[in-house]
C-alpha cells in the first residue's frame, strides 16, 4: 500500500491515501527470478492478489520461455473471466515476470531483447500538475519541473469545481508562460468532457496560442466516433488508449481514426507480449506509441519499438524497485543489466506490505 | 430500506445433460458463485455469476469486496450502487471479474425490489408479454458422436421443444461436408417446422464463415440462426458474413457492458442481439442494450439462465426467444419449465427463485 507521493513536484494528491500495488516473484527451476506488478485493482486488490496467485499457480511445470502458450493455457483455464478486466490485470504481472525471467536467461537487457532501437528515450513529467491544485500551486509546480530539467511535462483540464472554458484557458496560458515556449506540454482531461466541449475548448486553447502538443483522454475511451470528431475537429494531436483491454479495441480505435497518439497500458493490454502488438499496430497505421504510468518498465518497450515517442515519468511506484534508470536531460537512459534490469526494494515491500 | 448483510457460495454443479441426456463431457465441473444480499427489513435477493473458470475463488472473493461495499446503501437505488461500486473498483472495472461481480449483485438488488415491491421481475421491468417462446441449448454439442446428436436432436423434438440449438465448427479432422452433413442430419431428425439455430463459438474464420454458411444454405438446412461466427468483437468481420449470408446472424454473448454492444450495433455485425446478464453486468445494462437494440430495430436473445433471462426477454418488446440452458438448473428448488416450447411468466415476486439447500449442501465448496 504505497503512499501517494509526488516526488516530481512534490504536489501529492493526497498524502494520506494509499495506492494499493500487487507483485509477483516468479521462481524457475534453475533458480532465475522474474519479478512483475499490476495494480488499478481499487477496492478489490485483495481479490486481483487471488486472481494473481490462482493463475500463477497454473505456470508452475510451464517452459518460461513459450510465454503465448502460457497465455493460451491460462486464457483458457480463466474461461469466460477474460479477456478484459481483472483477468488481464492479473495476466499482464506474469507476462511481466515471464519476460524479465526470458530477458534474465538469455542475459539481455529488455529494451535490446525486445528490438533496441534506442537506448535512450524521452520522457515527460506526470502528476505533478493535476487539476485540483490552485492556480498558483500549478503554476509553481511547473516552475520546480522546468528547474529540474524536464523538456517535456503534462498537466490536466476539466477543473473541479465550479469551471469555465475561460477559467480553463486561463490555466492553460498560465502554465505556458511558466514553463516557456520550448517545452513540450500535454494535457489530460481523464474523460471528463463530452464531445461538444473537447472541441469548444479544444479551439480555444488553440486560439489562446498555448500550443500543446496533445491533448488527452478528450471523451469516455471507448465513443471512438466521438473521439474521432474532436480529432478532426482540432489542430492540436490527440491522445488516448491508456483505458483500453486488450490488443481488438485498440484495432477499433485506430481504425476509427480517434487518435494521432495510441498510449498502450501495459497492464491493461495484458503485459508486455500484447503491448508490442499494439505497438507494431499502431506502426502500420503511421502511429507513434506512448506508455501510461510505470515508466520503470514501459522505458524498456518505448525504446525498443521503432515508433516509440515518450515515456510518461510517474513517480508512483519509484519506491517499489531498485535500480530504476537514471534521468538525463529529461531522457531515460536504458540500463544493460538483464531482464527488466529491476529489483524490489525489500524495505519497502516490508514496510508497506499488507496482508490481503 | 438498506442492504444490511452479504452471504456468498461456490458450488461445483455436475456438467450433466437433462434435456436429452447425451452430455458432451459427463465429468466436467460448472463452479457458480452465489450471493444472498439481506436488506434491513428482511428481504432477501437472490444473485449468481459464473465464467470465473480457474478464478472462481477470485470471483466470489470479488462479490465480498463489492457486497461488503453495499452494506449500508439504499437498496432501491440501484444505479447509486452501481456508481459506488464503479468508482471504488477504479479501472479492475468495466469488464471482466469485476462486471461479472457486480451482476450478481444487480440481480439480487432486482430481486429485492421486485419482492418489496410485490412484483414479479418480467411485470417490474415492462411486462411485455404472458409467454416467452424458448429453444433447448446444450444438448446438441459438437463434441457429441454424430449419432448421438440426430438421437439427442428426435428427443428434443418428441420433447415438445419447437426451438433447438446445434453447433458446428467440429473438433479433430473435419472438412466442409462433415460441417454440412452434421447440419443437414440434425435437420432430418427434428423436421422441417422445428426453428434450428446453430453456434459457432468464434471457431471460424470469416472467410470460412461465408463459405461454410452459403454451403449450408445450399444444403436447404434453414438456420434460423448462426451466431458467434468468428472472434466476437471482429465487429468489421461479423459484418461482412452477416452482408455475405441470407441466414440471420446471433451475437453478444461475450460482450461485456453496453458500449462494445453499441459499436457491434454501428457495424451491423448481426441481426439478432443475444445479451448475457453475466457479462453485460446484470439486469440494469441488459435492459439498456435491449432498448439500443429496439431503436436498431433488432430483437433480443438472452444467454444462459433461464430461469432469470425470462424475466427480461419477457419484459422488453423485442425479446425474441429465450435459451434454454438447463446448467444452473441444479441450484434452485424450482424453474421455469417450456409448455409447447414457451415459458409462462413467473408469478412469484422478485426473480421467483429458491436457492436449493440441498444442492448448496451437496455441491458447496469450501
Amino acid at each position: 500500500m504505497l503512499p501517494q507521493e509526488d516526488p516530481l513536484a512534490n504536489t501529492p494528491e493526497d498524502a494520506s491515501a494509499a495506492r494499493p500495488i500487487v507483485i509477483v516473484r516468479l521462481a524457475t527451476d534453475e533458480g532465475a527470478e522474474g519479478i512483475g506488478v499490476t495494480f488499478y485493482g481499487g477496492a478489490i486488490t485483495a481479490s486481483l492478489k487471488r486472481a494473481v496467485d490462482d493463475l500463477g499457480a497454473l505456470t508452475i511445470g510451464e517452459d518460461p520461455l513459450r510465454i503465448e502458450a502460457i497465455v493460451a493455457k491460462l486464457r483458457a483455464a480463466a474461461g469466460g473471466a477474460g479477456p478484459a478486466g481483472m483477468f488481464t490485470l492479473a495476466l499482464s504481472a506474469i507476462d511481466i515476470a515471464l519476460w524479465d525471467i526470458r530477458g534474465k536467461a538469455l542475459n539481455q537487457p529488455l529494451w535490446k531483447l525486445l528490438g533496441g532501437s534506442r537506448q535512450r528515450v524521452a520522457t515527460y513529467a506526470s502528476g505533478a500538475l493535476r487539476r485540483n491544485l490552485s492556480l498558483n500551486e500549478v503554476v509553481a509546480a511547473a516552475g520546480r519541473l522546468k528547474d529540474k530539467g524536464f523538456r517535456e511535462m503534462k498537466t490536466q483540464l476539466a477543473l473541479p469545481g465550479d469551471t469555465s472554458p475561460a477559467k480553463e484557458v486561463e490555466r492553460m496560458v498560465r502554465v505556458r508562460e511558466a514553463i516557456g515556449p520550448d517545452i513540450k506540454l500535454m494535457c489530460d482531461i481523464n474523460q471528463r468532457w463530452r464531445v461538444e466541449q473537447a472541441i469548444d475548448i479544444g479551439k480555444r486553447v488553440e486560439d489562446a496560442g498555448v500550443g500543446l502538443f496533445w491533448l488527452e483522454d478528450v471523451t469516455t475511451h471507448d465513443d471512438y466516433a466521438g473521439i474521432a470528431r474532436v480529432n478532426a475537429a482540432l489542430a492540436t494531436p490527440i491522445c488516448g488508449g491508456e483505458l483500453v483491454y486488450g490488443i481488438a479495441p485498440f484495432r477499433h480505435m485506430i481504425e476509427a481514426r480517434s487518435v494521432d497518439y495510441v498510449m498502450v497500458d501495459l497492464i491493461r493490454v495484458g503485459g508486455i507480449t500484447q503491448w508490442l502488438k499494439v505497438a507494431g499496430m499502431a506502426e502500420a497505421f503511421n502511429l507513434p506509441v506512448v506508455s501510461h504510468v510505470i515508466p520503470e518498465i514501459h522505458a524498456h518497450l518505448v525504446a525498443a519499438v521503432p515508433n516509440g515517442l515518450t515515456v510518461e515519468y510517474m513517480g508512483w511506484m519509484l519506491r517499489l524497485f531498485e535500480g530504476v534508470a537514471a534521468l538525463d536531460n529529461s531522457e531515460i537512459v536504458l540500463p544493460d543489466r538483464p531482464g527488466l534490469g529491476l529489483t524490489f526494494n525489500e524495505e519497502t515491500v516490508q514496510r508497506f506490505g499488507a496482508a490481503a | 430500506m438498506k442492504i444490511a448483510s452479504l452471504q456468498t457460495g461456490i458450488v461445483r454443479l455436475p456438467n450433466d445433460e437433462p434435456l436429452a441426456g447425451f452430455s458432451e463431457n459427463p465429468n466436467a465441473i460448472n463452479p457458480i458463485v452465489w450471493l444472498r444480499l439481506r436488506s434491513d427489513d428482511g428481504i432477501e435477493g437472490l444473485g449468481v455469476t459464473y465464467f470465473g473458470g480457474a478464478l472462481t475463488g477470485t470471483l466470489r472473493r470479488a462479490v465480498d469486496e463489492l457486497g461488503a461495499l453495499a452494506i449500508g446503501e439504499d437498496a432501491m437505488r440501484v444505479e447509486a450502487i452501481h456508481n459506488k461500486l464503479r468508482d471504488a473498483a477504479i479501472s479492475a472495472g468495466p469488464a471482466g471479474v469485476f462486471t461479472m461481480a457486480l451482476s450478481a449483485i444487480d440481480v439480487a438488488l432486482w430481486d429485492i425490489k421486485g419482492k418489496a415491491l410485490g412484483l414479479p421481475l418480467w411485470k417490474l421491468l415492462g411486462g411485455g408479454r404472458d409467454r416467452i417462446p424458448t429453444y433447448a441449448s446444450g444438448a446438441l454439442r459438437r463434441g457429441l458422436k454424430l449419432e448421438e446428436a440426430v438421437t439427442a436432436a428426435g428427443r428434443l423434438r418428441e420433447k415438445g421443444y419447437r426451438q433447438a440449438k446445434m453447433q458446428l465448427g467440429l473438433p479433430g479432422i473435419t472438412s466442409p461436408s462433415r460441417e454440412v452433413e452434421q447440419a443437414r442430419l440434425i435437420r432430418e431428425a427434428v423436421g422441417r417446422d422445428m426453428d434450428l439455430m446453430c453456434d459457432i463459438n468464434q471457431r471460424w474464420r470469416v472467410d470460412e464463415a461465408i463459405d461454410l454458411g452459403r454451403r449450408v444454405e445450399e444444403a436447404g438446412v434453414g438456420l434460423y440462426w448462426l451466431e458467434d461466427v468468428t472472434t466476437h468483437d471482429d465487429y468489421a468481420g461479423i459484418a461482412r458474413v452477416a452482408a455475405a449470408l441470407a441466414t440471420p446472424v446471433a451475437g453478444g454473448e461475450y460482450l461485456w457492458g453496453i458500449v462494445p454492444f453499441r459499436h457491434m450495433l454501428e457495424a451491423r455485425s448481426v441481426d439478432i442481439v443475444m445479451i448475457d446478464q453475466v457479462r453485460s453486468g446484470g439486469i440494469t445494462p441488459w435492459l439498456k442494450i435491449a432498448g439500443m437494440a429496439e431503436a436498431f430495430n433488432l430483437p433480443v436473445v438472452s444467454h444462459g439462465v433461464p430461469e432469470i433471462h425470462v424475466h427480461l426477454v419477457g419484459a422488453v418488446p423485442n425479446g425474441l426467444t429465450v435459451e434454454y440452458m438447463p446448467r444452473l438448473f441444479r441450484l434452485w428448488e424450482e424453474v421455469p419449465v417450456p409448455v409447447g416450447g414457451e415459458l409462462a411468466m413467473p408469478t412469484g415476486p422478485g426473480l421467483g427463485l429458491k436457492f436449493s439447500e440441498h444442492a448448496v449442501r451437496t455441491f458447496g465448496v469450501a
